[in-house]
């Protein structure tokens, strides 16, 4: 009998640059690597039945990432969890795994996500900068342009946004936002910084992002994934 | 030192994943101890380099050999260079980011000519000097091994040596002489290549110097008295026992070819006569099924790939191609494991075996006749008739297939505006197969791709004395039979452009004075010429003027019988004057027979081994 199984995985430092659909082809054949064999889909092109939460951005780590795959013959969880991180390359590491009680796909659950922005600022001060961010954040509306493949349209991210912190660390400026993700209302967390980087004058290196949770909606309050 | 990466850069090119290393089974090793780091250069992009056999095997092999550490480096993209430029960062080996300079040895594979001026830029980023008088006792080796390699000398300045053959077991000979030799402390870079000169199979072009006639040919090798006259290719004389990875990098972006290839065998025993792989090759190697089935599954299990792609010169001469087939269909299917068969000749048992093999969607089927009438494929020893061709439609069609894609090459010697129609005729019966055939929604979707080439004449092939075809003739020749295609409307014709072909068959044939012409055209800012959107001809033709040379006397020049060109101090096994009489026929139109019908006595006997001794 196949069974699907949520899992809960990091994508590190070393894996950083890699794009989500190198991802999907690493985990995979990390599937095969250890052993465990996924139903396939019916048809001409029959594909292993696995499906991914939301998409990490290029360049963006995170500890909470999300997959369901459809196992052939179920193991336990814990040798689940062992035969694939025997498999996975350095800087990917799977940490949690579970059969969901819902059976609507990882995907569809997300309503939240909570990103860690950590900038160094180039021409200014780091108390300068700091404040120039929170300046920037606490105005009412925060527009920008968003590009898609035809046209593109101003959005206000802050009407994607639940909360924000912005502290100074060091010689960083520290950034943790809370904000729409999922495929209802999505706010891709290179274009927070888009909106950053435009209404400052000064300049500061790329930030470092880290997606620290992923949510789901529960009673209209936001519960991690699994 | 590794070099600095920091996320601003990586962030900022494209596919930056090409440059982290980081991939399943890459091998990183504690650099205190190892005694010899080599890096293994691929000239090209990562997703083209990663999809090489070849770099697989020696990767494998010198990994395997706790003293040495073997890395890989690619060329960067130009935005990737552009940065590296702009930041100081030098060129890097992707499993230590560590400089190119750190290394003992810088290992190039020079897999087809238009990659030379890559290597140049390779070698210029890694802060590497590029010719190979001007490194010190503080410089890596710079060698290359890899097709291109067979005639050495337009990239004679740039080595200090170059394999030639098969690279298993050469490679650490050479590793253990250069143990022996770093523990000299006095002893000079020029000692080393001197402990070279004793193994077979390698050639440091520097104790060799070249003497022209006033015309231009060569009039003779000069060598320093220790140096071999005749420089003889490595084979592995015993394929089934050959080396082979037990495991394989699994990159994370996708290459080219993005699956576990397995190599039946080396060689081809066709002998078209235009084809150089066919006679550099030889003789025909074999590995027993058994061997290939387990060699297939212990990849298949430590990479995860999904597919299997039997990579051989002509598949169908697999001498046990069914029981094999047999073998690994049987565990492939278990495994929902794809079976990809790229060079398969077209006939009823291998439509069999694709229908058996191949559960995704029927991919389209390839041909390639090479030339359009019986008389030109006489010519070049392409020995296959229009019935096999058209018969092989037939079974197409019977099985459904749709798609047909058709190879011909423009510009082969002898040929003949009629050889040039005969190529429409042919595509024209191929369509009145589907046209007269039952079944007219076959008719309805068929589409045809017919490509055509431009010939390049190469060495060690019974061609390596022939002109090449003028340009304005080859684009004559083209457009006649782009009007005659333009009533079919089933075929999509493509083409080559010329100014490649007549650029390669320069570097294919040149001795070392075309050097200083890739050096120039280095200068122009010529790299990546096999790529369209890189390649700046008129930068190449620029680079021929400043350095006083005329590409038409490597390209379109016929040689002598007697004349003695720039690759006769190497020896592949295959005898010139074999070349010479295969010529002659060639001349006379008549065909020789395979290896396994009839001996024709290349010379490849001189191995001991493989179809020779069958």
């Amino acid at each position: 009998m196949s069974e699907t199984v949520r899992f809960q995985f990091g994508k590190g430092e070393q894996v950083r640059f890699i794009s989500h659909l190198d991802l999907m082809r690493c985990m995979e054949r990390s599937f095969r690597r250890a052993g465990i064999m996924l139903s396939h889909t019916e048809g001409f092109n029959p594909h292993p039945k696995l499906s991914f939460g939301l998409p990490l951005p290029v360049g963006v780590i995170s500890k909470a990432c999300y997959m369901d795959a459809v196992i052939e013959d179920l193991l336990p969880m814990e040798e689940l969890i062992q035969r694939l991180n025997k498999a996975l390359p350095e800087g990917l590491k799977v940490f949690h795994a579970v059969i969901p009680e819902d059976k609507k796909a990882v995907m569809s659950l997300v309503s939240h996500a909570r990103y860690l922005f950590v900038v160094k600022p180039l021409d200014c001060p780091i108390d300068v900068f700091t404040d120039e961010i929170k300046n920037i954040l606490n105005q009412e509306s925060v527009y920008i342009e968003k590009e898609t493949k035809k046209k593109s349209k101003m959005i206000n991210i802050k009407d994607m946004i639940q909360s924000y912190e912005v502290k100074q660390d060091g010689d960083n400026v520290v950034m943790e936002i809370m904000c729409d993700a999922g495929s209802v209302s999505n706010l891709n967390p290179m274009l927070i910084w888009k909106a950053i980087a435009m209404y400052t004058d000064y300049k500061s290196e790329l930030p470092s992002v880290e997606r620290l949770g992923l949510y789901k909606t529960e009673n209209g309050k936001p519960v991690p994934v699994i | 030192m590794p070099v600095n990466l920091s996320n601003q850069i990586l962030q900022g090119v494209e596919k930056p994943a090409a440059y982290t290393g980081g991939e399943y089974n890459s091998i990183v090793k504690n650099i205190e101890q190892v005694n010899i780091r080599f890096a293994f250069c691929f000239p090209d992009t990562y997703e083209i380099g990663m999809s090489h056999l070849g770099m697989k095997i020696l990767y494998h092999v010198l990994n395997k050999r706790e003293d040495i550490w073997c890395e890989r480096v690619f060329a960067p993209k130009t935005d990737m260079e552009q940065i590296m430029r702009e930041e100081g960062i030098s060129l890097y080996a992707l499993e230590s980011k560590d400089p190119l300079s750190d290394f003992d040895f810088l290992g190039f594979t020079l897999q087809y000519e238009m990659c030379y001026t890559n290597v140049l830029n390779m070698l210029d980023l890694g802060n590497v000097p590029l010719l190979a008088k001007d490194r010190t006792k503080d410089h890596p080796f710079v060698l290359a091994g890899g097709s291109c390699t067979y005639n050495p000398e337009p990239m004679a300045d740039f080595f200090d040596f170059f394999v030639l053959g098969e690279g298993e077991e050469v490679t650490l000979e050479i590793m253990d002489a250069y143990a022996v030799w770093k523990k000299q402390k006095d002893a000079t870079r020029k000692d080393f290549l001197k402990m070279l000169t004793k193994i077979q199979g390698v050639y440091v072009p520097g104790f060799y110097d070249v003497e022209y006639n006033a015309d231009g040919t060569i009039k003779e090798m000069t060598k320093e008295d220790f140096a071999p006259s005749v420089i003889q290719k490595r084979i592995i004389t015993d394929f089934d026992k050959a080396v082979f990875p037990d495991n394989d990098i699994v990159p994370f972006i996708e290459p080219v070819h993005d699956r576990v290839a397995l190599e039946l065998f080396r060689g081809c025993i066709r002998g078209c006569r235009f084809c150089q792989a066919g006679f550099t090759y030889r003789p025909v190697r074999e590995k027993k099924p058994d061997t290939l089935v387990k060699q297939a599954l212990q990849l298949l299990d430590c990479t995860g790939h999904s597919e299997v792609a039997l990579t051989s010169l002509s598949t169908s001469d697999y001498s046990s191609l069914g029981e094999f087939a047999n073998k690994l269909t049987e565990e492939t299917e278990k495994r929902k494991v794809n079976l990809s068969l790229p060079s398969l000749r077209v006939d009823s048992f291998s439509l069999d075996l694709m229908e058996k093999t191949q559960k995704v969607r029927k991919s389209g089927l390839t041909f390639a006749p090479e030339a359009g009438t019986q008389r030109l494929r006489d010519i070049i020893n392409k020995n296959i008739t229009e019935e096999d061709i058209l018969n092989a439609v037939k079974i197409a069609n019977a099985g459904g297939y749709t798609t047909i894609k058709l190879y011909f090459m423009l510009g082969l010697p002898g040929e003949t505006m009629e050889d040039v129609e005969g190529i429409a005729h042919l595509i024209n019966k191929i369509t009145d197969v589907y046209r007269q055939s039952e079944n007219k929604k076959l008719y309805n979707r068929l589409s045809i791709t017919a490509s055509t080439s431009f010939f390049v004449p190469k060495p060690f092939t019974p061609f390596q004395w022939v002109p090449q075809l003028s340009k304005e003739e080859y684009l004559n020749r083209q457009q006649h039979l782009d009007k005659l295609l333009r009533d079919n409307r089933k075929v999509r014709y493509n083409w080559h452009e010329g100014d490649l072909s007549t650029l390669e068959a320069v570097m294919a044939r040149g001795d070392r004075r075309v050097g200083k012409v890739i050096y120039t055209a280095w200068e122009n800012g010529c790299k990546f010429d096999s790529w369209d959107e890189h390649f700046k001809y008129d930068n190449w033709t620029e680079a021929f003027k400043t350095c006083g040379i005329d590409p038409l006397f490597y390209s379109m020049r016929e040689r002598e019988k007697g004349e003695v060109l720039p690759w006769d101090h190497i020896d592949i096994g295959v005898s010139r004057d074999f070349l010479w009489s295969e010529y002659e026929c060639a001349k006379k139109g008549e065909t020789t027979p395979d290896c396994r019908t009839f001996c024709s006595g290349c010379g490849a006997t001189t191995f001991g081994g493989g179809v020779c001794y069958e």
